[in-house]
């Protein structure tokens, strides 16, 4: 019999097709990262820890910096009650290895971004380009704005000190 | 805004290739095989035409360095179907990578030929990897890229100078190969600018340009005794 005249093995295979693509779209991953420790920014922030404690380069480079295990450790040496992440810490620590953070906010390789010049000369908050990531309970793992050309442009507008927003070697390179 | 330009001394060039290799290095442009090159395909931002004049041994062989003119009128910039090359407010005409959809119409309009194609997947010596240029991007299979007057030096030393809040001044910008030139036959700054050294030695009686009654109004200016460029 040929199996293409039959209906039911038809529409039998039109189901599995489309069971497929919905597993593959629960499954593939959807831009967000996993983070190997459960970082939590708004425990840190309540405790009075500013940002540059740990983003150490805001004021002075291009780049924030994503903290290293020895910043971590400066306060998680001795814990007093110890939890599963604390221990994380301690354990990368002393097997001299660095903690694994996916970087999350990233521009492609043609665009200069420099984090002194927004932070220092523009006054930006951190929150105008990254949200209330000092809110955080959980990592980050996407970014809270989604950090597009035009968002930059569309703020470049509103500066009066820059007189053509739309100049494209401005940013790429 | 100043308007970026750049004189070459053909007198005091004595056509070493120093800046082709600073420009190669400084942008992060990649190395083609032999067999590549064979086929016209190597990528080099900057090159030397020579012209050879008298018979042997009385020979006069002069290297005419060879870079995008960034000309005011740009015909590259009037065929592009996706403005991926215009000319920025500066002057400069830009590439902008991901934009290009790689069709080299531009290539064809340039009367210099200076935009250069990637045929291939860019790729180094594995040593090479980590001396990389971070300031410039990698260009992928597929663009056209060309000279850009290291404006990626412009971003930086302009960022440097907003950070510190001071004016910026024409001096902190200059491209890797007038840094280079160990002839000092190159000389780079704002042309309209009336005290800037380009903007006199390009007003000079001995400047000339490259096909000038194109009307392209190139800003590489050469400086020559015998008035005439090929
Ligand atoms: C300036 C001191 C300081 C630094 C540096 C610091 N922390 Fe903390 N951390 C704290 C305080 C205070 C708490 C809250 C009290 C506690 O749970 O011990 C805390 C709590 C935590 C917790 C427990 C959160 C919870 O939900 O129970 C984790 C996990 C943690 N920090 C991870 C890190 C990591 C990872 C780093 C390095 C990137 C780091 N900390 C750097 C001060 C610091
Ligand atoms: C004008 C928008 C803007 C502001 C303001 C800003 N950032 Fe960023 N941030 C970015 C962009 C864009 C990136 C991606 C940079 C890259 O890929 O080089 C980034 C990346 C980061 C990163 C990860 C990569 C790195 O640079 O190390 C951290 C951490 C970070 N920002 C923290 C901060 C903190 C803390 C502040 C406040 C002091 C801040 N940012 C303010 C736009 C901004
Ligand atoms: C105790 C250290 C610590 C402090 C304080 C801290 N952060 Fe972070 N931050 C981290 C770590 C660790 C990561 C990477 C893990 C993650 O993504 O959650 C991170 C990630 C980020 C990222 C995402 C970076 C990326 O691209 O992956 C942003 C944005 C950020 N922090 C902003 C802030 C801001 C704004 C503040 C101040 C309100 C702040 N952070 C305070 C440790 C800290
Ligand atoms: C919330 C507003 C804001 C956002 C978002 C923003 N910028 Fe800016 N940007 C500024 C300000 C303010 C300045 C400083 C202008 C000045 O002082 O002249 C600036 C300056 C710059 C400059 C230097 C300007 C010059 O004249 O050379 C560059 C480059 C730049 N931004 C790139 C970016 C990129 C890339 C992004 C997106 C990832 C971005 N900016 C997002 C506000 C913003
Ligand atoms: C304020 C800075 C800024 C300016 C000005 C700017 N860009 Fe961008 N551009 C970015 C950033 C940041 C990205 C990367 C994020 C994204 O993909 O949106 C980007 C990405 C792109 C991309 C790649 C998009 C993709 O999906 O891969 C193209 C193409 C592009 N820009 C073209 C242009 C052109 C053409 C101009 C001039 C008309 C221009 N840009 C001006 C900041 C800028």
């Amino acid at each position: 019999m040929n199996l293409l005249k039959n209906q039911w093995f038809l529409i039998g295979a039109g189901l599995c097709g489309i069971l497929i693509l919905v597993v593959l779209f629960l499954v593939l991953p959807n831009g967000e990262v996993t983070q190997p420790i459960a970082f939590n920014h708004k425990k840190h922030r309540d405790n009075n820890v500013p940002c540059i404690v740990c983003h150490r380069f805001y004021k002075e480079e291009k780049r924030a910096g994503i903290p290293p295990v020895n910043v971590c450790i400066t306060c998680h040496e001795d814990v007093i009650y110890p939890t599963p992440e604390k221990i994380k810490i301690q354990n990368y620590f002393s097997q001299h290895k660095a903690i694994p953070w996916q970087q999350v906010y990233k521009v492609p390789g043609h665009v200069f971004f420099s984090h002194r010049l927004h932070v220092n000369r523009g006054n930006l908050a951190c929150k105008s380009c990254h949200g209330e990531v000092g809110q955080l309970e959980q990592p980050v793992t996407k970014q809270l704005i989604p950090l597009k050309m035009k968002y930059c442009i569309d703020c470049h507008k509103t500066v009066e000190t820059i007189d053509n927003p739309y100049e494209c070697i401005r940013c790429h390179r | 805004m100043p308007r970026w330009g750049m004189v070459i001394d053909l007198n005091t060039c004595t056509g070493c290739g120093a800046c082709i290799a600073a420009c190669k290095n400084e942008n992060n442009v990649a190395y083609s095989s032999p067999e590549e090159a064979e086929n016209g395909r190597a990528l080099s931002w900057i090159n030397l035409l020579p012209r050879y004049e008298g018979e042997f041994p009385n020979i006069h062989i002069q290297y005419y360095p060879m870079l995008c003119m960034q000309c005011d009128n740009p015909p590259c910039i009037k065929v592009c179907p996706v403005r991926a090359t215009y000319k920025a407010d500066n002057g400069i005409v830009a590439q902008i990578y991901p934009r290009c959809i790689g069709c080299r119409y531009c290539m064809a309009a340039c009367p210099y030929t200076v935009k250069y194609f990637n045929w291939y997947e860019p790729k180094w010596e594995p040593e090479m990897i980590k001396s990389f240029n971070p300031d410039v991007s990698l260009r992928p299979k597929g663009v056209v890229e060309k000279c850009t007057f290291c404006h990626h030096r412009l971003i930086e030393a302009r960022e440097e100078a907003m950070v510190e809040g001071i004016e910026f001044q024409e001096e902190q910008f200059v491209p890797a190969c007038v840094e280079t030139c160990p002839a000092r036959a190159m000389h780079f700054g704002d042309l309209d600018d009336p005290n800037s050294m380009v903007s006199k030695l390009a007003n000079s009686s001995r400047a000339v340009r490259f096909l000038e009654d194109l009307g392209t109004e190139p800003k590489v200016y050469y400086l020559s005794a015998s008035e005439k460029l090929i």
